[in-house]
């Protein structure tokens, strides 16, 4: 039976029944698929997120059923709300496919692209994302912008070269913190993630922003340089924690734990966030309840799980000359 | 003057230099070099919220700098134009619309000055006055 107060969205002709003051990127999420669009900066569960990166932009062919006009720009489905009857183009909309590869380039034309020795690379968004909608050859031949690398507080290393200036991690910290210790400092594309005067963020969930950043640019200092995440293997496990709720995924390499992280979900996001006990001091499998295998995307590179197998002799380049 | 005549003026034919008020040039101003001040202008006023306006400014600046100082290439022309079609309607504000349109507008009806500058690189560095022969550009200034 059809609730009095939902309201009828269509995205990418797929119709979703949802609650008045959802987003466009929550009905795509409800509906599933292949019609979500890609989000860079929107955190569902921070509070302000979203509306920066532009990649999730969707042309609105019919407004609602009172005011059928089609909405004349491409719309941020992160911060527009649904109206009844509101129909959406997505993938099938050649215009925002063609602005979405356009907000890729510009992403890409000062991301170092240093892959080859970033953390992040096997679980990045921004890969993903540059696989999916980019383009092979970037055009920019200027010289990119370097910042030096930053130690924020103990655990963390703040590499801005590879920042998006998604923002996700300053909305973490200002829910975490009173004053605002983490924030963006300067503008245009000087602008850079900074702290106060250097100052050390100590706050026992801080190591979330590790997490949230969908990037290379705030990474772990325990793990840094020390594994590929594609030769660990995720295992769901809990422990008693006084602080969070201390659901986490171990990434082990045999029976060592290189790292944990919180669980994140198929868009990337954490819902539970864990502390620092749990994500920088508990690296001792003795410590933890496993559960069993993280179930990882299949076209994941974390799947593929190769380390332990051998290449076959007969496809490498050398036995074939 | 009103509004009316410069929008009728103005946006039907397509010519928008900045974001609101019009300026008025001489023929021996160089578009090239005035394209260049307002995309320096846009990249120094971007904030860095969204991304199509924080990257896309300080590429149309550096592109046209090389295009004014007799480095550019042919290509770097339809490039300008590919960056503004990308950066237009796409951001939060209107600043990386208006940061879009004066550069669209340069090149929709001055593309010749632009190749100009392409073709003859160290001539458009002697004169900076565009394309107005020098006999033209004698006999006014004199």
């Amino acid at each position: 039976m059809a609730d009095e107060n939902k309201i009828k969205v269509t995205i990418d002709g797929k119709s979703v029944e949802v609650d008045p003051g959802t987003t466009i990127l929550d009905a795509a999420r409800q509906v599933g698929g292949d019609v979500v669009p890609p989000a860079m900066c929107y955190y569902s569960s921070l509070e302000g997120s979203g509306g920066k990166c532009r990649t999730c932009l969707v042309q609105v062919t019919k407004g609602s059923e009172r005011d059928p006009r089609p909405m004349p720009k491409l719309v941020p489905s992160c911060s527009t709300a649904v109206m009844d009857g509101m129909e959406v183009s997505n993938k099938t909309s050649d215009r925002v496919l063609e602005a979405r590869k356009g907000v890729v380039e510009l992403l890409l034309i000062n991301h170092p692209l240093d892959c080859p020795v970033c953390d992040q690379a096997g679980e990045c968004h921004l890969q993903d994302l540059a696989f999916e909608h980019g383009v092979s050859q970037s055009r920019y031949d200027f010289k990119r912008r370097e910042f030096d690398k930053v130690d924020i507080g103990e655990y963390i290393k703040l590499h801005m070269t590879r920042c998006i200036l998604c923002y996700r991690c300053v909305y973490t910290a200002n829910q975490l913190t009173e004053n605002r210790e983490h924030g963006v400092l300067k503008r245009g594309d000087a602008a850079e993630i900074g702290t106060f005067i250097e100052k050390n963020l100590k706050n026992d969930f801080i190591g979330n922003v590790i997490d949230v950043c969908p990037v290379g640019a705030l990474t772990d200092k325990t793990f840094r340089f020390r594994s590929r995440v594609w030769y660990t293997k995720p295992m769901d496990a809990h422990r008693n924690c006084e602080k969070c709720s201390g659901k986490s995924v171990l990434w082990m390499v045999g029976d060592e734990v290189t790292r944990v992280t919180a669980r994140k979900d198929e868009y990337g996001e954490v819902k539970e966030f864990i502390c620092n006990d749990c994500r920088f001091d508990s690296k001792d499998v003795s410590k933890w309840t496993i559960e069993g295998p993280r179930k990882i995307k299949r076209h994941s590179v974390i799947s593929a799980n190769h380390y332990s197998k051998e290449i076959p002799k007969h496809t490498t380049l050398l036995n074939k000359a | 003057m009103t509004y009316e005549s410069l929008s009728e003026g103005g946006f039907e034919t397509g010519s928008m230099l900045g974001s609101g008020g019009f300026v008025v040039y001489d023929e021996d101003q160089c578009i090239v070099r005035n394209t260049w001040n307002f995309a320096r202008f846009y990249h120094h006023e971007s904030c860095g919220q969204c991304s199509p306006c924080r990257e896309g400014t300080g590429w149309m600046k550096k592109v046209l700098h090389n295009l004014e100082h007799g480095k550019g290439k042919q290509e770097d022309i339809d490039l300008l134009w590919d960056i503004q079609s990308k950066i237009e309607g796409n951001t939060i504000c209107p600043l990386g619309d208006a940061a879009a349109w004066p550069v669209a507008a340069a090149i929709r009806h001055f593309r010749e000055e632009f190749e100009w500058h392409v073709k003859e690189p160290s001539l458009s560095q002697e004169k900076n006055y565009g394309l107005v022969t020098e006999k033209q550009f004698e006999t006014e200034t004199a």
